[in-house]
């Protein structure tokens, strides 16, 4: 304990040498948990395309509207019957499973989301929250999500007539809400059935190839379609797990026969291989130099932190001189970089909030650090201690 | 008197290169008793300096026994060597050794953190203004050392080396770095310690503080003699 309290006296006599050791500590920290992020991202991908590929096919389109066609479209509301019915020949067949990426942001009264305004964009006297539509059993598998408390949407949530609206919110949104809880859009009226387990996310593996993270955002099983939808978004986005091509090939037909609009499908497992060397070689990238900024901050808290004891090797002299073992001085040292990593552990995890990972970095790192000044003093005579006064 | 510290064939080796050595004490033979006043002479590079770390448990020699009241310090741990510094060696170097950033009253009680019985670390607080008085620097106590004359600052380290009450003094050049004045001052002080008791130990080159001690011993290149008892 009293080396401790040792320990806090130098990094407090210099203060401006414990800062630059205490950022360079948070700089390692974050680098760290890049680094790992990266590694994760890798891995749940690898486990997502592993996934896809032994599922059921799915397919989904690649859009190969030219500008010309985009052109005569942009005045949707002439063709919004075309849309229409390519739209239900995806989503209103009997036994359809498709579902869509579609995700927009939606306002929301603000007053049922006082809890989570400082997340969330405000404007007035509402809250702009993520909403994603579709979000049907297809989705929930494609997903593989887990609820926390309440249930997921079942067949009688799926009508579009029924009121209020279920949703399904991410865990974020359970400070303002709970199961049962209900909340207004203008006049539309929303009713909670379930909220998602905390982390609960999903990979366009066809478009961004990123998680989007779902604690924030609000699930629909169906959107409200009305005119203004946009239908050419939901359609370019959809997904369709079947067994069946000809299904697919029924859709392409009515889709050729409006001749606004072009699309091809195809298997979403033949393009992940594609998709995972790409993030592999991004990653593994991102990885090389995170690694290298890693080293060099590690040497360079190795150079600071020698510095820093170099100025305190006479008083630890004089401290051995009158009665302190060759242990407790080293307890002292180690004791100054553990309080720095503690500090900047409180700051990473309140920043990004991950406290195993900096925990665990913070263990190796001191433990790497430790063993030069550790070896010093063991080798070091007292005398030479007390010649170093600065 | 009680003997206090016995060396017999004392030796102590130090590797410089892959095949050489330096001899720095060469079969090393003396007692001091309880009460002594021992000068050791000799000159720079003589290795007084070497013996003074090993009588003060500081470093361990390469042969020979030393004896610190009855006890073989050879094979002590770090720890019983660091015990043995706390409670029965008090130490005053020429550069003070003091703690800069720290009052004088902080550095006169620093050897009490490493004091492990509660009660007598308490009773030895109490006496902190005794010895203060006792050193002329009273008035100084929450003064920071820094700001202290030579031989103050001196006398601050003499009050440190005391607080534990040990049973022997050893000070390597304690008038090495204060003009002829302050070095009396500081002589006078210890003379008085002797008066009272205490037993103690200078390393000098300073023959004329030398012969103000009961005992001198001269150490040349290694060797050790006793030169005169008074």
């Amino acid at each position: 304990m009293k080396q401790l309290l040792f320990a806090l006296e130098d990094l407090w006599k210099r203060k401006w040498l414990s800062l630059l050791l205490l950022i360079q500590c948070i700089l390692l920290l974050c680098i760290a948990n890049f680094v790992t992020d990266n590694i994760k991202d890798l891995s749940n991908m690898k486990q997502e395309v592993e996934r896809v590929t032994k599922s059921e096919p799915i397919y989904y389109f690649h859009d190969l509207t030219t500008e010309k066609q985009l052109d005569r479209t942009l005045n949707q509301s002439a063709h919004l019957e075309e849309y229409k019915k390519i739209y239900k020949e995806i989503y209103e067949k009997q036994d359809s499973q498709a579902f869509s990426l579609y995700s927009t942001s939606y306002p929301f009264d603000l007053r049922y989301f006082k809890e989570n305004v400082k997340d969330l964009i405000v404007e007035g006297h509402q809250v702009y929250i993520d909403v994603l539509t579709f979000a049907n059993q297809s989705f929930y598998d494609y997903a593989q999500l887990k609820m926390a408390e309440g249930r997921y949407f079942q067949k009688e949530d799926l009508s579009p007539s029924k009121q209020p609206t279920s949703v399904v919110i991410g865990a974020d949104l359970s400070v303002s809400l709970q199961v049962g809880s209900e909340f207004t859009s203008d006049e539309e009226r929303f009713r909670v059935i379930g909220i998602l387990e905390k982390n609960m996310s999903y990979m366009n593996l066809a478009a961004s190839k990123d998680f989007i993270q779902l604690d924030r955002m609000i699930l629909l099983p169906t959107p409200v379609l009305e005119d203004n939808t946009d239908y050419y978004s939901i359609i370019s986005s959809s997904f369709i797990p079947t067994s069946n091509e000809q299904d697919l090939r029924d859709l392409m037909e009515v889709i050729q026969q409006q001749g606004h609009i072009s699309f091809i499908y195809s298997d979403l497992s033949k393009q992940v291989p594609y998709v995972l060397e790409d993030k592999r070689k991004w990653i593994q990238m991102q990885l090389m130099l995170t690694i290298l900024i890693s080293a060099f901050t590690l040497i360079s808290i190795t150079v600071s932190y020698l510095q820093f004891i170099r100025k305190y090797m006479f008083d630890l002299g004089v401290h051995i001189l009158i009665g302190a073992t060759k242990n407790q001085v080293i307890v002292r040292l180690c004791s100054q970089l553990m309080i720095l990593f503690v500090i900047a552990n409180s700051i990473v995890i309140f920043i990004i909030h991950k406290f195993q990972l900096s925990f665990i970095v913070t263990v190796i790192s001191c433990l790497i650090l430790w063993i030069i000044p550790i070896i010093r003093i063991r080798k070091m005579k007292i005398d030479e201690m007390l010649r170093r006064k600065s | 008197m009680k003997k206090l510290i016995e060396v017999q064939h004392l030796s102590k080796v130090y590797p410089i290169a892959s095949n050489e050595k330096v001899h720095a004490l060469k079969d090393v033979n003396f007692t001091i008793s309880e009460g002594d006043l021992i000068a050791i002479v000799g000159t720079s590079g003589s290795g007084k300096s070497t013996l003074l770390r090993i009588l003060g448990c500081i470093d361990t020699q390469s042969t020979g026994q030393y004896l610190f009241k009855g006890l073989n310090i050879e094979g002590k741990t770090d720890k019983e060597l660091a015990n043995i510094r706390n409670q029965s060696i008090g130490f005053v170097m020429q550069d003070f050794s003091l703690i800069e950033d720290y009052s004088v009253k902080k550095n006169v009680l620093l050897p009490l953190t490493y004091e492990k019985n509660k009660v007598k670390r308490n009773k030895r607080k109490k006496n902190l203004n005794t010895l203060l008085e006792k050193l002329n620097m009273s008035n100084q106590e929450n003064q920071n050392v820094t700001s202290l004359s030579g031989g103050q600052k001196q006398r601050v380290a003499i009050a440190r080396a005391l607080i534990n009450q040990p049973a022997i003094l050893l000070a390597d050049e304690p008038t090495g770095a204060l003009d002829q004045a302050t070095s009396k001052e500081i002589m006078s002080i210890l003379h008085s310690l002797h008066a009272e008791g205490k037993t103690i130990i200078i390393v000098t080159h300073d023959l004329q503080i030398a012969e103000q001690c009961q005992r001198i011993f001269q150490i040349e290149d290694g060797h050790l003699h006793e030169v005169c008892e008074l």
